[in-house]
């Protein structure tokens, strides 16, 4: 985080002339500096993560990793000022606390006009709140379709159908793919109610479970149940939880 | 519209088929009334030329009374009395006439065969008339088909105009935002490239946008506008969009409807090109198989979609491709299409038309 007068910033846009514009609009501002340009969401976590700048100019629209979903998978997030053509996403950016929202194409002035409330916001600008940052950008009623997940610089998409359970920990959640499983600092009640209700059930407080997975439920105790998987796996069923698959087999 | 009355050839074809009727009458009266043969013609001919018209007013009842969803007992009545008035309509008339010619020489005879045959007329009467009374039905029914299908067709024509207009004002906004940005960043860096894109953005407008366009264009024009399209994306993805075209030469002059392609091009770039971090190629081929135009347009797709083919459906871009196929071509066009090797394939084949 540079300190004293001076901005550094990240322009992030998959298509070059966009990027170039950007470039030259920022020539006049003497006290920015351009730290990094990227061209996708995955340079974009790498950048911020690296150079740590006070301002991301973030484009939407952009192959594998949305403008929406970079900032999810960062922490801690700068400034954001969205660049993008699609006028659909304006509530969302305001959601997320983004700076400014810039449709393009917009002039040398629009984009100074959005830096000079970064400068004025610098020291008040509350945090982003990140929970609700996947909300925002999903069509309302839509139902998650990947869940991203990054370890260092690393970035995992997980698509949906490949998940088999999620388990709950402490204030993360592990997500098993197969084998693997991936950490992310998520609420497990939060997760369930972005998943789709007809595939992913709450089974237990601690436990959400793809339908798919599962081969039978079996009474070990009174009241006392098991999930088996496919795989052989075993997971603690809780009565609601019982209540709730059966409403769904 | 008297569906006999109002067209002279089918008046004409009528009339005539009353000309044996009338010699075929003359007969029947001659030989037991002792007749000469101009004698019998007089005395039947005029009558029943009156008759023939009286029978042309059948179209009234047909009309008033569709057979459908009627019981026929009701039907029968109606045109039963009708056919009854008619013959004795017939039958007075031929009395009145017999009746003027008295005094001359064969006056008494004509007046006298007239009125012997009353059984016989009659029921000939009341039989002709039913006969012109099922021909007037069968004409109603021809009608009503025609009718049909003129409003079908119409319809279809509506539906048609309707789809084409929606593809226009489907035109992506965002692809034109994105290529005034992409303009405006030119204009320092290389003002020659972005008075090119201008005119080429202009050029791919006016083709795109334009009413009254004809209904089918070449499959050059066609060609034109998809590679206009794409050299405007080209200066926004760069290297990250290729193009490659495999086009047969005697596929060219083949007729298509306008902006048959542009969907499937817009498809290639919007979900294969710029959902992938490298890009990749987008491959168009045209060719003429016989009687069959077919036209291919491929693309990479992200593995996170082409392992999933679930993930791979008719959109509203291909939906309007297929209605628009099948409104225009029946079941003698058709489109299908298929990911395979991580590469989206849409496929149309329609009958290969030359533009005149």
């Amino acid at each position: 985080m540079s300190d004293s007068g001076q901005l550094s910033l990240v322009i992030v846009d998959d298509e070059a002339p966009a990027r170039a514009l950007l470039r030259e609009y920022l020539a006049a501002e003497t006290d920015v500096e351009l730290v990094a340009e990227c061209e996708n969401g995955f340079e974009a976590v790498k950048a911020v993560a690296d150079h740590r700048p006070d301002v991301l100019l973030l484009d939407v629209q952009m192959p594998k990793l949305s403008g929406f979903e970079v900032l999810e998978l960062l922490d801690p997030c700068p400034a954001v000022i969205f660049t993008t053509a699609h006028d659909d996403y304006a509530l969302a950016a305001f959601e997320v606390h983004a700076v400014d929202y810039l449709l393009k194409p917009f002039s040398r002035e629009r984009l100074a006009e959005a830096l000079q409330r970064v400068r004025e916001n610098r020291a008040s600008r509350p945090p982003l709140p990140r929970a609700e940052l996947v909300d925002a950008a999903r069509p309302a009623g839509a139902h998650l379709s990947r869940i991203l997940v990054r370890s260092g610089s690393r970035i995992h998409v997980i698509a949906i159908d490949d998940v088999d359970f999620v388990e709950a920990r402490d204030d993360r959640v592990r997500i098993r793919v197969g084998a693997e499983e991936h950490d992310k600092t998520e609420k497990l009640g939060r997760l369930e109610t972005q998943l789709d209700p007809s595939r992913f059930v709450r089974i237990h407080r601690s436990y959400i479970l793809n339908l798919d997975r599962l081969a039978k439920v079996e009474l070990y105790a009174k009241d006392s149940r098991h999930a088996i998987l496919h795989d052989g796996r075993k997971l603690p069923v809780s009565r609601a939880g019982y209540a709730r698959l059966r409403e769904l087999l | 519209m008297h569906p006999i009355l109002g067209q002279r050839t089918r008046l004409g074809a009528y009339l005539l088929a009353w000309i044996p009727l009338v010699l075929f009458i003359a007969a029947l009266l001659r030989e037991p009334q002792g007749l000469s043969v101009p004698a019998a013609l007089l005395l039947v001919a005029p009558p029943t030329a009156v008759f023939s018209f009286v029978c042309l007013a059948a179209w009234f009842p047909c009309r008033a009374l569709p057979l459908a969803g009627r019981p026929v007992a009701s039907v029968l009545l109606a045109h039963g009395v009708s056919a009854a008035c008619a013959a004795w309509l017939w039958f007075a008339v031929g009395l009145l006439w017999a009746a003027a010619w008295s005094g001359t020489t064969p006056a008494a005879d004509l007046r006298t065969a007239w009125v012997d045959s009353t059984g016989l007329l009659l029921g000939l009467g009341f039989v002709l008339y039913l006969l012109s009374v099922a021909v007037h039905y069968l004409l109603h029914a021809q009608e009503q088909a025609a009718e049909r299908q003129r409003q079908v067709l119409e319809l279809d024509m509506l539906a048609q105009q309707a789809e084409l207009k929606a593809l226009r004002a489907q035109l992506q906004p965002h692809f034109l935002f994105n290529s005034l940005n992409s303009i405006s960043a030119l204009t320092s860096d290389d003002p020659g490239r972005a008075r090119e894109m201008c005119l080429k953005l202009a050029d791919f407008l006016r083709a795109s946008l334009s009413e009254g366009k004809p209904s089918q264009v070449s499959l050059a024009q066609e060609l034109e506008l998809a590679r206009g399209y794409l050299d405007l994306e080209k200066v926004r993805f760069g290297d990250r969009l290729r193009v490659r075209e495999e086009v047969e030469t005697e596929a060219l002059s083949c007729r298509v409807p306008p902006l048959l392609l542009q969907p499937l091009v817009e498809n290639a770039v919007l979900h294969g090109i710029a959902q992938l971090l490298e890009g990749g190629e987008i491959r168009l081929t045209a060719r003429r198989v016989g009687e069959e135009l077919e036209l291919a347009v491929e693309n990479p797709v992200d593995a996170e979609v082409s392992e999933r083919p679930g993930r791979v459906g008719e959109g509203v871009g291909l939906g309007t491709v297929r209605r628009r196929l099948d409104a225009i071509y029946r079941e003698k066009a058709r489109m299908d299409y298929r990911v395979e090797d991580g590469r989206f394939h849409v496929r149309l084949v329609l009958p290969a038309e030359d533009a005149s």
